[in-house]
C-alpha cells in the first residue's frame, strides 16, 4: 500500500529553527549566520565586525567547529561572550545545537549575535537556524567561480562578503566575473567587498547589518 | 557528510508515516532539488545502517532528483539545471544573463507499507 506524505525532510529542523527566531526576536537579537568555506576568514570578519558596534549594545557569538576551541579563544579574549559547539565531525550546525548553545550564553539584547557556522559550502545550506540574515563570505584566493560551483549557499544569502580584496593585486581574480556569477543565483543579495587586514568596507557591512536590523523589526 | 543527518530525517519521517506499529515499509520515495546537494549513494549508505532494527529495515529508498531552472532575464528562455555541467550564466539564445529558480525541494514523497 503506498502512503502519501508530501512532507519536508528537515521539518524537525525547521521547526525548532521557527522556535529560535521566535526567541531571539523576543531577546532582541539580530541574528547573523555567517557560512564561508574554510579560511574564508569568518572568525577575522566577525571580530572587525564586533569592533565596529557600538559598546551599548549586546554582542555575543556561538562558534561551530568540528573539534577544538581556537576559534572561540580568540573571541574570548577581546571579552565577548562565546560559546563553541565542536560537531565531531558533523559538517554543519543545526537548530537544535543552536538552541543549546543560547542557554549557555544567555545573551540578552538589543544587540547583535553572530553564528559562525561549519567552514563548508555545501552542508550549512539546508538546515535553517532560526537567523535573521544568512551571510555568505567569499575570499579572494578561492577564484571568482565559487558562485557557480557553489550554487545553492550563494543563492540563499542575504549578503554576500568578498574578502582579502587587498590580494587583488596577487591574485587573478576577476571583480566582474564574481559578480556575474552571484547575480546569475542571486539577484539581491549586496556584495560588500572588504579586508579583514586592512579594515576597507568593514563600515559598510556593519551599516548594512544595521539598515537591516532595524528592516527585520529588531531595533537596535 | 550532511547526508547522514538527512538520512536520519528521511527515517524519522517515514516512520511517523507508519498507519500502526504492526506495518513495515518496504520503500520510501523521497524528492530533492538539484541544490539541495543530496549524494544518492552517500544517503542510501546511511540509510541502509540506521535503518536496521527498524519497521523500515531493507526498505528500498528511491531518490527523485528535481532539477533547477535557468531564466533568461532578456528573452525568458527556460533550460534545465540538472547539476552536471557548467551552470551557463548566459542564455544560449540572445546572450542575455541567466537567473537560476528551483531545485530546492527536499520531501519525503511517499512509503509503501505492508502490513
Amino acid at each position: 500500500m503506498r502512503v502519501s506524505v508530501r512532507k519536508s525532510i528537515l521539518s524537525a529542523n525547521d521547526e525548532q529553527a521557527e522556535r529560535n527566531k521566535a526567541r531571539f526576536k523576543a531577546s532582541q537579537l539580530m541574528v547573523i549566520n555567517v557560512m564561508a568555506s574554510p579560511g574564508a576568514g569568518k572568525t577575522s570578519l566577525i571580530m572587525r565586525l564586533l569592533e565596529n558596534i557600538p559598546s551599548e549594545l549586546s554582542r555575543g557569538v556561538i562558534e561551530g567547529d568540528v573539534a577544538s576551541s581556537i576559534d572561540a579563544d580568540r573571541i574570548a579574549a577581546v571579552g565577548v561572550p562565546v560559546t563553541q559547539i565542536n560537531t565531531g565531525g558533523a559538517c554543519h550546525l543545526d537548530a537544535f545545537m543552536v538552541d543549546r548553545a543560547m542557554d549557555d550564553l544567555k545573551l540578552s539584547g538589543p544587540g547583535y549575535l553572530f553564528i559562525e557556522n561549519i567552514g563548508n559550502l555545501i552542508c550549512p545550506t539546508d538546515f535553517r537556524l532560526g537567523e535573521t540574515v544568512n551571510m555568505v563570505v567569499a575570499s579572494v584566493p578561492e577564484g571568482d567561480d565559487k558562485p557557480i560551483k557553489y550554487p545553492a549557499i550563494f543563492a540563499q544569502a542575504d549578503i554576500i562578503i568578498l574578502n582579502k580584496i587587498d590580494l587583488l593585486p596577487l591574485i587573478d581574480f576577476n571583480l566582474q566575473a564574481f559578480s556575474a556569477a552571484v547575480r546569475a543565483v542571486n539577484e539581491e543579495a549586496p556584495i560588500i567587498n572588504i579586508s579583514c587586514t586592512t579594515g576597507e568596507g568593514i563600515d559598510t557591512a556593519v551599516r548594512w547589518l544595521r539598515e537591516k536590523s532595524m528592516g527585520s523589526g529588531v531595533y537596535i | 557528510m550532511h547526508e547522514a543527518a538527512i538520512a536520519q530525517a528521511v527515517l524519522d519521517t517515514a516512520l511517523e508515516a507508519l498507519p500502526d506499529k504492526d506495518s513495515r515499509i518496504t520503500a520510501i520515495t523521497v524528492v530533492a532539488g538539484v541544490l539541495a546537494g543530496v549524494e544518492e549513494e552517500c544517503l542510501t549508505a546511511y540509510f541502509n545502517e540506521l535503518c536496521k532494527c527498524t519497521a523500515a529495515e531493507g526498505a528500498c529508498l528511491r531518490l527523485v532528483i528535481e532539477p533547477a531552472h535557468l531564466i533568461c532575464k532578456e528573452c525568458d528562455k527556460q533550460t534545465n539545471y540538472a547539476g552536471d555541467g557548467r551552470l551557463a550564466l548566459q542564455c544560449s539564445a540572445c546572450g542575455g544573463f541567466n537567473r537560476l529558480e528551483g531545485g530546492k525541494a527536499l520531501y519525503l514523497d511517499s512509503v509503501e507499507v505492508e502490513s
